[in-house]
């Protein structure tokens, strides 16, 4: 009888170590992305490179002085959205692993352009000569790169909105 | 015989309690990180008596007091709110509620209703892990799961959390079998203060047309209020981010419209309800301070007493006691966060 509750006592803590030893790495239920930046689309302002997902420091020294800027707290979990305004465009960063990254770029108005040529303003056909075909009389196209969706939304078959989005995990 | 089956019983029960132990061992406490992640269950030991109920995310339980409604107009109220609380998940707990108690008027933050799909598991274990087990909590887990997600590691969280033992500290320890109290019926309070300044303009979405999933709950909403005698209130938080646009406005007045449902957006009332974006949020707009839910809570109280008939029931003197109680540790709380303010110069805990 001993030596049976012995084996049931093992088992259950081998059961239990087992499950304890099973995984690895963080598990914090926390939002988390990842990624690496190969042939992406990137948004160019003077020396600036601007890649999602890249380090937000060094492109906000080599960008210079921002108009604007403004801090969003999460609702729950740490880490912090901020919003750089540099007048012809925002540039958004999220934080990860105590670091800030490049979550978007926002065009906000005709004074900057993408390095295909493409700005507010841009016809349609300029945008498909620049990035590819999309769906007749549609209102937006979307083009994606491995950690960059493009967005451009249209009216009237005029661009009235360009942004770089970060492909992240929810 | 006996003895085979003595040797089982003893086998099961020994399993089960280890299993048990770990469990609690392992699964996140909420207790000094991630604190919103416990107001979901705060709710049990508060159920009964509440004539309001505030269903929604951040922008319900940071804006709205419920020991203010009480102060100065009887009401009883809680605000069962969660962080991106999603519409669906509203819907559930309006549904888990009912199990306990059927209140005269229940409130609707429409922010959710620009996520039309489940967003992230984070954010559904902050809602989710904290309901009691009920048919209803079965339903909101299916319908708030993402692709990634199991129904298991909801029945048996020890799945989704057995490799954080490498993460455990002493509070998981501390908080093995208990919880301290941290909301106020919900509300979750905030003292300092930082002035909004200049709030991005917003980003232009492709589609403003808000989801259908979204109307489906919100429908359900409506019919489990209806049915059950309740009035429905739908409100929009003053928040200047993240934004909320002219285009989903406008849908949501015509669905009140349609329904015959009262629809605020205190960002349109501010001049009403006296908040003063340099003085009433603690995160320069996305929610309020302590300052700012009173205010709001102050003229909302008015409405809901004016417009909803929502009686004063300070003469109850069962109910004054324990309001009473709840009274000193909304002033306990607030004097230890302006306690930091003085020595720290900085709120970096509620208590």
């Amino acid at each position: 009888m001993r030596k049976k509750i012995s084996a049931v006592i093992a088992l259950v803590l081998v059961l239990a170590i087992t499950l304890c030893a099973c995984g690895s790495g963080s598990n914090s239920v926390t939002p988390n992305n990842s990624g690496s930046n190969t042939k992406d689309f990137v948004f160019k302002s003077g020396s600036a490179t601007i890649a999602m997902k890249a380090e937000a420091e060094p492109l906000l020294k080599a960008l210079g002085a921002y108009k604007n800027s403004y801090e969003a707290p999460s609702c729950a979990f740490d880490g912090m959205d901020k919003i750089y305004s540099y007048g012809g465009f925002d540039l958004m960063t999220y934080t990860q692993n105590g670091k800030d990254l490049v979550s978007g770029v926002v065009l906000r108005d005709d004074t900057v352009e993408t390095p295909e040529g493409i700005a507010i303003g841009s016809s349609a056909d300029a945008v498909k000569k620049a990035y590819g075909e999309f769906e007749k009389d549609a209102t937006s196209a979307t083009y994606k790169s491995e950690n960059c969706k493009l967005l451009i939304i249209f009216e009237n078959g005029v661009v009235t909105s360009v942004q770089y989005i970060a492909l992240v995990e929810k | 015989m006996k003895k085979r089956i003595v040797k089982i019983v003893i086998c099961v029960v020994l399993l089960a309690a280890t299993l048990f132990l770990l469990q609690k061992l392992l699964v996140p406490k909420y207790a000094t990180t991630n604190e919103e992640g416990i107001l979901s269950s705060e709710y049990y030991a508060n159920a009964g008596n509440n004539d309001v109920l505030f269903i929604g995310d951040c922008e319900v339980y940071t804006n709205f007091s419920p020991v203010k409604l009480w102060r100065d107009y009887g009401i009883t109220s809680y605000i069962r709110g969660t962080p991106q609380q999603l519409t669906w998940q509203s819907y559930y707990l309006l549904e888990d509620t009912l199990r306990y108690e059927t209140p005269k008027v229940v409130v609707f933050n429409v922010l959710a209703m620009k996520y039309a799909e489940p967003q992230n598991e984070a954010y559904n274990r902050l809602t989710l892990d904290g309901m009691k087990w009920s048919r209803t909590k079965l339903d909101a887990v299916k319908a708030s799961m993402t692709d990634e997600e199991t129904v298991a590691s909801y029945i048996f969280p020890l799945l989704r959390f057995h490799s954080r033992w490498n993460e455990l500290s002493s509070e998981d320890i501390n908080y093995l079998f208990r919880t301290e109290k941290l909301s106020h019926n919900g509300y979750l309070m905030r003292v300092d203060a930082k002035p909004a300044g200049q709030v991005p303009d917003p980003v232009p979405l492709p589609d403003y047309t808000i989801g259908h999933k979204c109307w489906e709950y919100l429908d359900k909403i409506r019919e489990t209020c209806e049915q059950k005698g309740i009035k429905l209130v739908l409100i929009k938080a003053p928040s200047l981010y993240p934004a909320w646009y002219d285009q989903w406005d406008k849908q949501v007045v015509e669905y009140a419209a349609k329904y015959g449902l009262e629809y605020i957006n205190f960002y349109t009332l501010a001049d009403e309800t006296g908040i003063d974006y340099n003085t009433d949020t603690y995160d320069a707009g996305l929610h309020l301070n302590l300052s700012g839910a009173e205010k709001l809570s102050a003229w909302f109280g008015k409405y809901l007493k004016e417009k909803c008939g929502v009686e004063d029931r300070r003469s109850d003197a069962a109910l004054a006691a324990e309001w009473a109680e709840r009274e000193e540790f909304y002033e306990f709380m607030k004097e230890a966060q302006y306690k930091q303010l003085r020595e720290e110069g900085a709120v970096t805990r509620y208590k």
